[in-house]
């Protein structure tokens, strides 16, 4: 409550400019900044948060781009490589400087084993090309091209290696992310418009249906969740096509994850009735909407944003997990949780453990988006005290 | 030091750094307690009362660092062959040494304004005074115990006996206070050091506390370094007052002469501004202008020059006042009263400087 | 004194209960009576202070006159310019928006009082906007006109809250509430979260506004200097009632109830040679779930007798403008804040 350390105190995070006319111009900038604004440059200092942001956008056009980006159709088998391994890019060759190339494959029967070994054959290099002609795709689902980001115009290249059918799995887990980050936002968009209307009533109305909704709440969040998960995926139909399945699959990761929204919407609604300000509007004659579209919407927004970056990683892992075990997404789509099914069994790590390359994308979103929640977290209240 | 003081800060400076800046949380703050005297500090919020105190302890959060200064005490306890004195900058002192950790413990107590957090939740009251007593003294369980109710007694914890066992959060603010109160004299302390311990009270409670408070301070004649904002407080309970202002003491003298015969321009202001029963009802008040400066933007020259009635531009804005003493007992931070202060630099600069400030 | 004013507003039995959250299963056991029955009127142009210790009901007092939050009971009457009198409790949901125009709040807490989220223009210009008042240009002139009276620099309204000191968003809360040139305005601890320094600069635009304006207030504090600084007559509460109503001048000279004398007692005083003697209460001020019966101050009375504790005494008149609450009101001689001499 001081009033001097008011000003600074929460100029705490706001970096000053050194020279005296630039700080004035400075402070006139912080002092006149919206909450995005503010949100914003506290954000920026998060350095976790901007690399979190940064990975995002990135996994954020794969998914758009993803048949431009990938070498390969997903469902291109390149039968003279089932299980490859991953081919290195070189740039060097004699110690002499080129431009990134592989180099072609020779196998060789061991002659006890029996087992297929891969070499790789330094007399054959293959230059990586920029925007070459591959596999037919249509790019946004509407333009026919053949384009691709890269490729090798003989021979083949697979970055990650390719599975048993020969497929590129650096293709595959282009497409998967697709399909893993769109079951999230879905997921996330069911669990938020659920939250935001079941929460929304729970706190404005209280009383009775707020008491009513709590206890629903309670007893669903006291199931535990992975089980309740895995009996729902068990119930679909085996014979439905993939992709109900796969809406079924957003659905029920959508439905259990409002819950948590649901709470935190209604005690920020609880407690912004309580704010000063939003008396001092009802006591001016605001009417009841411009109460909450004027004063209460704005200050539980950034909140809201932040418990979403925060529930993302929890339905992206629930959807790898259903489809890991083969109660969630099913063949021929492609999913990060799909992919691993292939890297089920002690051999496959043994043998081919390339094919655990869609574990590193999981971790990576996860991680990408608990930092970015985080950084959130601590910006979505610019103004505390 | 003086050959009878207890404590005596010259010139301390404790700054916090921050991203944006650097916080002078307390700029040069010279104080003297003597033995068994009540000292009061005064000052508006942000003015660096706590941490003044927290330096005592060596109890500065980080990222706030001592720059400068001594903060000597008188350090007398009780050794196996008799009453044992000797001085000790406690500025000086690793936060963390074994002499500090002693000091801490059994000379300089210290109360706070919100009592809640410096008990464990988990515990009960009880078991927390038993704790200390058990710090300091020589005794079993049961006679800490005995011993524990005894202080509860003492602080006037009603029903003491079946009030041991609560938890905290079943005393009202009041008690906890009264409980801390216990925890802190313990260790029968030469210096009790009591950051605002009524300011989140009620007046009839902090009637009673401040009422507690003399009593016990006559009883176990220590001294207190009694920290508040409220000048009525200070009138009550303290022998000497120390009036900070943007992290330095601008004045210090006995209560009466400060109350009476304020020298420091803001001392005066401040007498002016506040309410008075039966004096000001109806009148408008002489009001202090402007607003406390932001710690980060200290004005240069004497820290109160912007909102000071008796600024002189070309001094006031220029030069840092030094900390004078007029006789034995006053002192004062102002250049109207340093003997040697410069005279005005009425360069235009400076005076422009001083009256866009102002 | 001044001769009687007609009353602006008028307070019948108002009353105030919720629920409380008691019980390991916060079943709702009982109830709080933050409220309990208070009566009371307030002259046109003058102050009515609100004193009391913390919970005992000063700001739903405030609140519930204003219908921030609906009232239990009773009734709130106002009478604007000597017209007629409006019901303002049971106004309609439409007339209530109409007639908010009249009557305004400024809070304590300079934070949460300000929407951190809008600029400070909106925030003056909202009660402006929402009540229709003025349109267009016409807004941001009102605007500047009472940003300049509150002494706020007109080129900062561009500017968020979180720009400003304690001392600046209280004058903002100010402007916020004098922008639609209300009769009534409720002072809820107005100076109580400022510094000392500032606290004087607030004070005196209120009293200046009130003055230039004609304002009627409620002025709720804890702090008793204030009060008698800003009030023309002072109430006092204890657990949700007023135990003594009466002239500034007459209670802090003569109280009737040994509530208002011990509350006196313990005001800290300026002067270190005249050392307060509180009247040392016993214990502390009770919940307000479960008041003592009859007379809800009698456990901590110096001055209780069997009566006390059954019956609850009667709010009424024993002196010329002096109401109070106790069985023994025209006997006791209490002492007051002040001596006269
Ligand atoms: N932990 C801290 N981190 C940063 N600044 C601090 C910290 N503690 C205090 N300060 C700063 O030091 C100054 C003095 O604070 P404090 O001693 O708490 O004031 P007071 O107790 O007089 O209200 C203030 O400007 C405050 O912002
Ligand atoms: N919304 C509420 N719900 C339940 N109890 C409340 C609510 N608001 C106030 N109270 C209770 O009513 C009593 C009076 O509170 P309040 O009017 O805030 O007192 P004051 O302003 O005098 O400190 C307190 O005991 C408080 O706990
Ligand atoms: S009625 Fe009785 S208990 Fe209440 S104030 Fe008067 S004397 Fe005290
Ligand atoms: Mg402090
Ligand atoms: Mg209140």
């Amino acid at each position: 409550m001081a009033s001097a350390t008011g000003v600074s105190g929460r100029l705490g995070w706001f970096r000053r400019a050194p020279q005296d006319t630039d700080a004035r111009d400075a402070e006139i900038k912080y002092y006149t900044a919206s909450q995005f604004q503010l949100i914003w440059w506290k954000f920026k200092r998060h350095r976790l948060a901007l690399i979190g942001t940064f990975i995002l956008a990135l996994f954020l056009v794969i998914a758009v781009l993803a048949e431009f980006l990938a070498p390969y159709d997903p469902f291109n088998r390149n039968a003279e490589y089932l299980f490859g391994p991953p081919q290195a890019i070189h740039f060097f060759e004699d110690g002499t400087l080129h431009a990134p190339f592989v180099y072609g494959i020779t196998f060789a029967m061991d002659p006890v084993s029996f087992q297929l070994s891969v070499k790789e054959d330094t007399s054959v290099r293959i230059p990586l090309q920029l925007f070459v002609h591959g596999d037919a795709y249509k790019l946004f689902g509407i333009f026919p091209t053949d384009i691709h980001l890269f490729g090798v115009e003989k021979g083949f290249v697979h970055l990650m290696g390719s599975d048993k059918l020969g497929r590129d799995l650096f293709s595959r887990i282009l497409f998967a992310t697709r399909i893993s980050l769109s079951i999230g936002v879905i997921g996330l968009f069911i669990a938020f418009f659920l939250g935001l209307i079941i929460g929304g009533i729970s706190g404005f109305f209280g009383g009775a249906i707020d008491n009513v909704i709590q206890r629903f709440i309670e007893f669903i969040r006291s199931i535990p969740t992975l089980p309740l998960w895995m009996a729902l995926a068990a119930s679909l139909p085996k014979e439905w096509p993939p992709l109900q399945v796969y809406f079924a699959i957003t659905l029920i990761i959508g439905l259990l994850g409002w819950t948590h929204l649901a709470r935190r919407v209604r005690g920020k609604l609880l407690s912004l009735r309580e704010e000063d300000y939003v008396t001092a509007a009802k006591i001016a004659g605001s009417s009841d909407w411009r109460i909450i579209f004027r004063h209460m919407l704005p200050s539980f927004l950034s909140y809201i944003i932040v418990d979403l970056s925060i529930s993302f990683p929890y339905m992206i892992l629930g959807e790898t997990a259903l489809s890991f075990i083969g109660l969630g997404l099913r063949p021929p789509v492609i999913s990060w949780g799909v992919l691993l099914q292939d890297a089920q069994n002690v051999r496959a790590i043994a043998l081919y453990p390339w094919l655990f390359a869609p574990v590193a994308f999981v971790v990576l979103a996860v991680l990408a988006f608990s930092f970015v929640g985080d950084g959130l977290r601590d910006a979505a209240d610019p103004y505390s005290r | 030091m003086n050959t009878n003081s207890l404590l005596e800060i010259q010139d301390l400076r404790v700054s916090f750094p921050l991203d944006e800046g650097t916080v002078q949380a307390v700029a040069g703050v010279n104080l003297a307690i003597q033995p068994g005297q009540v000292l009061g500090i005064v000052g508006e919020s942000g003015c660096g009362k706590t941490v003044t105190a927290q330096s005592l302890l060596r109890i500065i959060p980080p990222p706030g660092r001592i720059d400068g200064g001594t903060i000597l005490f008188r350090s007398s306890k009780q050794s196996g062959n008799g009453k044992d004195e000797n001085i000790v900058d406690l500025a000086k002192l690793n936060p963390k040494s074994e002499m500090m950790r002693r000091i801490r413990g059994n000379e300089i107590a210290m109360i706070f304004q919100e009592p809640m957090s410096s008990f464990s939740p988990v515990h009960t009251v009880g078991s927390q005074i038993m704790e200390a007593i058990l710090l300091h003294q020589d005794l079993s369980k049961q006679a800490a115990r005995e011993r524990a109710i005894e202080y509860m007694r003492l602080v006037g914890v009603p029903g003491a006996q079946d009030r041991m066992d609560d938890y905290p959060h079943q005393f009202s603010g009041g008690m906890r206070q009264r409980a801390m109160i216990a925890v802190a004299l313990s260790c029968n302390p030469s210096l009790l050091v009591a950051d605002e311990p009524t300011t989140a009270l009620d007046v009839t409670i902090q009637a009673q506390i401040l009422d507690l408070m003399r009593r016990l301070q006559q009883q176990f004649g220590m001294a207190v370094l009694f920290i508040t904002h409220n000048l009525g407080v200070i009138a009550q309970i303290a022998d000497h007052v120390a009036i900070m202002y943007l992290g330095q003491v601008v004045e210090q003298a006995p209560v009466r002469e400060i109350l009476r015969h304020p020298k420091h321009p803001y001392t005066m202001d401040l007498l002016r501004a506040v309410p008075r029963l039966g004096k000001t009802a109806g009148q408008r008040l002489v009001a202090i202008e402007g607003s406390i400066p932001s710690p980060l933007q200290r004005p240069m020259g004497c820290p109160f020059h912007p909102r000071c009635s008796k600024m002189i531009p070309g001094v006031c804005n220029t030069h840092v006042p030094q900390w004078v003493a007029l006789n034995e007992i006053h002192s004062v931070r102002c250049v109207l009263y340093e003997p040697n202060a410069p005279t005005p630099n009425l360069e235009p600069a400076n005076v422009r400087a001083a009256s866009t400030l102002a | 004194m001044s001769e009687p004013r007609p009353h602006l507003l008028k307070v019948k039995n108002l009353k105030k209960y919720y629920a409380a959250r008691q019980g390991m299963f916060g079943d709702g056991s009982g109830t709080v009576k933050a409220i309990d029955g208070i009566s009371f009127h307030i002259e046109q142009g003058e102050t009515l202070g609100l004193v009391g210790e913390s919970g005992s009901g000063k700001t739903t007092t405030g609140r519930v006159i204003l219908r921030a939050v609906e009232p239990t009971e009773g009734q709130v009457l106002f009478r604007l310019n000597g017209g007629g009198i409006t019901d303002f409790t049971a106004l309609p949901k439409q007339a209530l928006r109409a007639f908010r125009r009249n009557v305004q709040m400024i809070f304590q807490d300079p934070y949460s009082s300000l929407n951190p989220r809008m600029t400070v223009r909106d925030i003056i210009a909202e009660p402006l906007v929402v009540s229709g008042l003025a349109k267009g240009s016409e807004i941001d002139d009102r605007v500047r006109q009472v940003a300049l009276r509150c002494q706020l620099n007109i080129e900062h309204l561009r500017r968020y809250p979180h720009a400003f000191s304690g001392g600046q968003r209280q004058r903002i809360g100010i402007a916020r509430a004098l922008v639609v040139n209300p009769k009534f305005v409720v002072c809820d601890e107005p100076v109580s979260a400022l510094d000392v320094s500032i606290q004087a600069q607030i004070l005196n635009l209120l009293m200046d506004a009130q003055q230039e304006f004609g304002l009627t207030y409620l002025f709720i504090a804890h702090d008793l200097s204030v009060v008698e600084h800003v009030s023309n007559r002072v109430a006092v509460m204890y657990l949700g009632r007023i135990v003594e109503l009466a002239p500034t001048s007459k209670l802090f000279y003569q109280p009737l109830h040994p509530y208002t004398e011990a509350l006196m007692s313990a005001i800290p005083d300026l002067d270190p040679d005249r050392m307060m003697q509180p009247k040392i209460l016993e214990g502390e001020i009770p919940s307000p779930a479960n008041p003592p019966r009859g007379c809800h101050f009698h456990p901590r009375c110096a001055y209780a007798q069997e009566i006390c504790k059954t019956t609850v005494p009667e709010f009424k008149e024993y002196k010329p403008g002096q109401f109070a609450a106790c069985h023994f009101a025209d006997q006791l001689q209490l002492q007051g804040a002040l001596k006269s001499n």
